[in-house]
């Protein structure tokens, strides 16, 4: 049987139990059928407050690492207190693209830090789309924006993000060619690495 | 035979009379901006204890409305030969003045339903009823500055007074609510009453019958 | 109805919760965060959680611009015209029509970036800060420093629906900073025009104005370099009344906002060595 981990144990600058994350973690694992031979180990970095948002999810030396701000299980109207609804929400789209990286289509696809804004945002919105079919409440018109403000305000764009909304099953080579019929693909390399956020200290 | 035209075309069916003299004329546009001033005030006041969001932001754009309402009497008042405009800027009478005091009154956020019957229900139909009054009754010739002003001024509160009356059916969903509208009107609509209306006694043109008339 | 509502009296349903800014000041997180690269401050489609971070800073427009309006409801009844002569007060009631307006469309424009209504939480310093209960001073409080705000924080909106090539955001944000240009010049008229004959009272306006100026500023929030999510529009607050010295100045204070803030968190980083 794979471990399960979180980082940190105990939380120190925000009211999360590492506990009760560790708890969510194994149901959804569970319940999107990840591989139970291969670790999982989650990382919060609880220094980083919400509306700073990020996730990753990479496969490294096989093992599943997945990393977010603090801020995505941070609740929206109360400083430092857990939300277990965005808890779900993000823990479950997380484990979604490691399984995609695994088996899903996605083995070829760049580490989250080398992806392209535009292939991460699709991705994204790939991602949401299951989410809503797992029973998540996902606000679409947030995700659309999202998506749009990566593959621009068209109507081509709009219809990309629907198309993606509800495939219900894609492969990183599609989504590269989304990508292209956006645009999005053109626009200039971002200056910025796609780590940032994890990286921590200037 | 001259072929000089007539200075009235054949549609313009204008006549002189009118009922009201200068001096009348300026009494009721002082009682009106009296009003328009201290329901703009309220309004303006009411929107930070209103906790509705659709109810505060109509009540921001009307509180504009009555203000310049009370903007073109301040304006219309120096050509009706009043230069002090503050000399008759005064409610109709004491009773007038109750009546705008009680509409006026309702703060704590619980009370969006008293606050909105008063205005809407009882105080803006009555400056409907007394600008209409004075928009048929004046000069349609010599006092034509007014007419405009109170047919500008009438756009307003026709909206206005449909805006309120939505927005007050869609808060009557209970009978208790809808008995609070009934008691708070009728509360409110006594007192204006007693005061005979936005410009007193004759407001709309109805006077009292002084007992004398009656042998 | 009584005068000079107080902040905690405030009006809201149920949708809105009620931060206080000193969880915000006092976060312990804020230490941790200082030495941390979060990317650039200002708003760009290359910052990391960029949506999330327009979606935050409209809800935090759209509950300004409706403290905005209470504001400047609360001077159409607060003041007897021997304290606010109408003509000031219609003034105020113009403003009140236009802060509706843009509540308005900053609802629609949450709609657009997909956040509801009450999803983020509401800090009331806007309306405390502002609202004082002497005329001339609620004048700098609410249309100078306040609307100034606005001003800088509708320019960099606009700035980010252009680059990002979103119309909507771009069109609405042009329209609020066009309404916000006149209601900061209403208030440098009236200052102007109040204090004529107290010099002493306009300079304890423009006082208290600074000491708003530097409350909005808070953590380096505003300023002139990249460091400042909110850029100080010059060109805009020129048009709006506001002379060079005084963009300047407030330049100034926003630098010593952002020093006061570093100062803090090194004093709090040295106390936990």
């Amino acid at each position: 049987m794979g471990s399960l981990t979180v980082t940190p144990d105990p939380f120190d600058l925000v009211a999360f139990d590492a506990g009760v994350v560790r708890a969510l973690l194994e149901e959804l694992a569970g319940t999107l059928g990840m591989p139970t031979d291969v670790d999982i180990a989650l990382t919060i970095d609880e220094a980083v407050p919400h509306p700073i948002l990020g996730t990753m999810a990479d496969i490294v030396d096989g093992k599943i690492d997945l990393w977010c701000t603090g801020g995505c299980f941070e609740a929206r109207d109360r400083t430092r207190a857990f939300s277990e609804r965005h808890a779900r929400v993000e823990i479950s789209g997380m484990l979604l693209r490691a399984r995609d990286r695994l088996s899903g289509g996605f083995e070829d696809a760049p580490s989250d830090a080398d992806l392209h804004p535009g292939e991460r945002a699709a991705w994204d919105a790939y991602t949401a789309g299951r989410l809503v079919d797992l029973g998540h409440r996902v606000h679409h018109q947030k995700r659309i924006y999202d998506f749009r403000l990566q593959h621009g305000f068209t109507d081509a764009g709009d219809a990309a993000f629907e198309r993606l909304w509800t495939i219900g099953s894609t492969t990183w080579p599609a989504i590269q060619e989304v990508c292209v019929a956006t645009g999005a693909a053109g626009r200039p390399k971002p200056k910025l690495p796609g780590d940032l956020l994890r990286r921590g200290r200037h | 035979m001259s072929t000089a035209r007539a200075p009235f075309a054949p549609w313009d069916r204008r006549e002189l009379p009118g009922v009201f003299g200068v001096e009348e004329s300026a009494r009721r546009i002082g009682n009106y901006r009296w009003t328009e001033m201290r329901l703009f005030e309220a309004l303006g006041g009411w929107v930070a204890t209103i906790p509705e969001l659709d109810v505060k932001m109509v009540l921001g754009r009307h509180c504009y409305h009555h203000a310049w309402h009370a903007e073109l009497w301040t304006k219309r008042l120096p050509e009706l030969r009043e230069m002090n405009v503050d000399r008759m800027t005064v409610p109709a009478g004491p009773e007038f003045e109750a009546f705008m005091a009680a509409v006026t009154e309702p703060e704590a956020p619980e009370l969006t339903i008293e606050k909105l019957v008063g205005v809407y229900r009882v105080l803006i139909p009555r400056m409907i009823a007394a600008y209409t009054f004075h928009l048929n009754g004046t000069s349609t010739i010599t006092d034509a500055p007014t007419i405009r002003s109170l047919k500008f001024a009438l756009q307003d509160e026709h909206e206005d007074w449909r805006d309120g009356e939505m927005l007050l059916q869609s808060l009557l969903d209970t009978p208790e609510n809808v008995e609070r509208a009934a008691r708070r009107q009728s509360d409110v609509e006594r007192l204006v009453t007693v005061a005979g209306g936005i410009t007193g006694p004759g407001s709309i043109g109805v006077q009292p019958v002084p007992e004398e008339a009656t042998v | 109805m009584k005068r000079h509502l107080p902040e905690s009296e405030l009006a809201r349903d149920e949708r809105f919760r009620r931060n206080k800014i000193e969880d915000q000041i006092f976060d312990p997180r804020n230490v941790a965060l200082a030495d941390r690269d979060l990317g650039p401050a200002q708003m760009s489609v290359d910052r990391p959680a960029v949506a999330e971070r327009s979606r935050s800073l409209m809800h935090g427009i759209f509950v300004g611009e409706i403290q905005a309006l209470e504001g400047a409801g609360r001077t159409c009844f607060d003041f007897d015209e021997t304290e606010a002569p109408f003509a000031l007060k219609l003034d105020m009631a113009r403003q009140c029509w236009d802060e509706s307006r843009h509540v308005e469309i900053s609802c629609k424009l949450a709609e657009h970036m997909g956040s509801d209504i009450g999803e983020y939480g509401e800090s009331t310093f806007l309306y405390a800060a502002a609202c004082n209960p002497d005329p001339v001073m609620r004048l700098c409080g609410v249309n100078r420093a306040l609307e100034g705000l606005a001003i800088d924080v509708f320019s960099s909106m606009k700035a980010f629906g252009e680059s990002t090539q979103d119309p909507v955001l771009t069109f609405c944000e042009d329209w609020m900073l066009a309404d916000e240009v006149t209601h900061v010049k209403m208030g440098s008229d009236w200052l102007r025009r109040l204090t004529e004959h107290d010099l002493d009272r306009r300079e304890r306006a423009l006082d208290f104005q600074r000491t708003v100026d530097k409350v909005f500023s808070l953590g380096g929030f505003r300023g002139e370099s990249e460091e400042n999510p909110i850029q100080i529009t010059r060109r805009f607050r020129e048009l709006a009344g506001f002379s060079n010295e005084e963009c300047d100045e407030l330049a100034q204070i926003a630098e010593q906002a952002a020093a006061d803030a570093r100062q803090m968190v090194a004093l709090a980083h040295a106390s936990q060595s």
